[in-house]
């Protein structure tokens, strides 16, 4: 229960940090929160020649929120996103996605850029920002690229990161205002992993017809999956209870789901119906309220 | 392979210590072994049972989960820091009087999360404590002697500072 020995390199800015994943990057670690990679060292499930720790790269921790875009640095911890008034007022959803990322001790030091960057399949902020529409900003010595979700997570475990490359910013789409959210999941304890679930983003439009939804789920589906055809199935007139049952039926039963010792497919997708129905409901309702209001 | 090893100086419970760590000596063995902070329990190192649970710059954290290295541009209070003069912090007495303790083994780190969490909440429900409270673990107890002493300590301070203000404002 103890890390192998490594070299450890402190960054104090990004240059520093760029030089440093180009001459260490296949061998290095680059150390965030350590929230996932401390106790994977710790059970030497990795262990890295070089650790590259960013936290003193200030620069890459902020929120900003402009317009209908909002920026959040790769070292933004998870309880500056709980904390965070003008994401709360605008992003519902990000929010209650963060609050069911384990304990508030370990939210203090996780951060944003090292959830996305270990890709782990029951993980609920990769969920929530693929289903919102988002860009990963990367960067290396070689230059800045920018990928949606859909590109950046590839399974479980597994993203485009090159190894000189580092997360810089995730760039999301806001969700129009007057959006209600949910987000869904099921864990066998308070703070665990999710087993599944499912985020949800519904707002109208001027003549109360459901205008934008945003549907994802994760759990057992390697990457997080954003379900486009349920959305389209279920935007415009209110549907009745039995049709948006048939729709998370088939949007359930055409992704991959794999199952496990403990959770086996079968019981995977009936516990990924459950959320994705009970989250559909929570936002479309809420939308209504607020629509009203 | 590499025996580097870093002279550390450490902010602890307000004093400057200093010690000689490996990189990958964890922040929880550096207190409790180097520093001799015994206070700092050390459970399950992968963070899921809270026990090693220190403040790092008044935040809570597991300790178990960051290198000792890393620490030295925080300050650190463990729970030998929070007793002010021989007077045992609210949220301390509350746990004894409420027997929110049988071994003890889980204390420290339950102490400081609610001393965070009631910074954070004042206004604590039962269910908000449980919540708050879920990331520790015990094994003794049964959780309702700790919700009941996290309840009360929550009101005492409620307590405490209302009656610093009428004194400030008298």
């Amino acid at each position: 229960m103890k890390p192998a020995p490594f070299k450890y390199i402190e960054v104090a800015d990004e240059e520093a940090l760029t030089s440093a994943l180009a001459d260490h990057g296949d061998d290095a670690r680059l150390l965030a929160g350590g929230q996932s990679l401390v106790p994977m060292m710790n059970f030497r499930v990795v262990s890295p020649e070089v650790v590259i720790d960013l936290n003193r790269v200030g620069a890459l921790s902020y929120i900003d929120c402009r317009d209908d875009v909002c920026r959040i640095g790769a070292l933004t911890r998870h309880a500056m996103i709980e904390d965070s008034d003008p994401l709360s007022r605008r992003c519902a959803l990000l929010g209650q996605a963060v609050r069911n990322v384990a304990h508030r001790a370990v939210r203090n030091r996780g951060t944003t850029g090292g959830t996305l960057a270990l890709a782990y399949p029951g993980a609920e902020i990769p969920l929530a920002l693929m289903t919102l529409e988002t860009d990963v900003v990367l960067r290396s010595k070689r230059g800045e690229r920018r990928l949606g979700m859909k590109d950046f997570i590839l399974g479980a475990l597994d993203t485009s990161l090159s190894g000189d490359e580092y997360i810089r910013h995730v760039e999301i789409r806001m969700p129009p205002p007057g959006s209600a959210a949910s987000f869904v999941e099921t864990s066998r304890r308070h703070g665990d992993f999710a087993i599944a679930a499912a985020a949800v983003v519904a707002a109208r439009d001027d003549h109360g017809r459901l205008g934008y939804l945003r549907a994802g789920v994760a759990g057992g589906t390697g990457a997080p999956v954003r379900l486009t055809a349920l959305e389209e199935a279920l935007s415009g007139d209110d549907l009745d209870d039995s049709y948006m049952a048939d729709s998370v039926h088939e949007a359930i039963a055409a992704i991959e789901v794999f199952g496990d010792h403990h959770y086996p497919e079968d019981f995977r997708r009936h516990v990924l119906k459950g959320v994705l129905q009970r989250a559909l409901r929570d936002a479309i309702a809420g939308s209504e309220r607020r629509h009203v209001q | 392979m590499f025996s580097e090893r870093i002279a550390l100086d450490l902010k602890v419970n307000g004093k400057t210590l200093s010690g000689v760590a490996e990189p990958r000596t964890l922040l929880s063995d550096f207190l409790r072994h180097n520093l001799g902070f015994t206070g700092v329990h050390v459970g399950c190192e992968h963070g899921v049972c809270g026990a090693c649970t220190v403040l790092l710059d008044n935040q809570p954290v597991r300790s178990c989960l960051m290198f000792a290295v890393q620490a030295r541009h925080h300050s650190i209070t463990t729970i030998e820091g929070l007793a002010k003069g021989g007077e045992m912090h609210p949220v301390q007495d509350a746990f004894r009087r409420h027997h929110g303790l049988q071994c003890g083994f889980c204390t420290p780190g339950m102490v400081l999360t609610a001393v965070d969490l009631i910074q954070r909440e004042p206004d604590l429900s039962e269910r908000s404590v449980r919540e708050g409270m879920s990331g520790n673990l015990c094994r003794c107890t049964g959780y309702e002697g700790i919700v009941q002493a996290v309840l009360a300590a929550a009101k005492d301070l409620k307590r405490q500072s209302q009656s610093n203000r009428t004194e400030e404002t008298q």
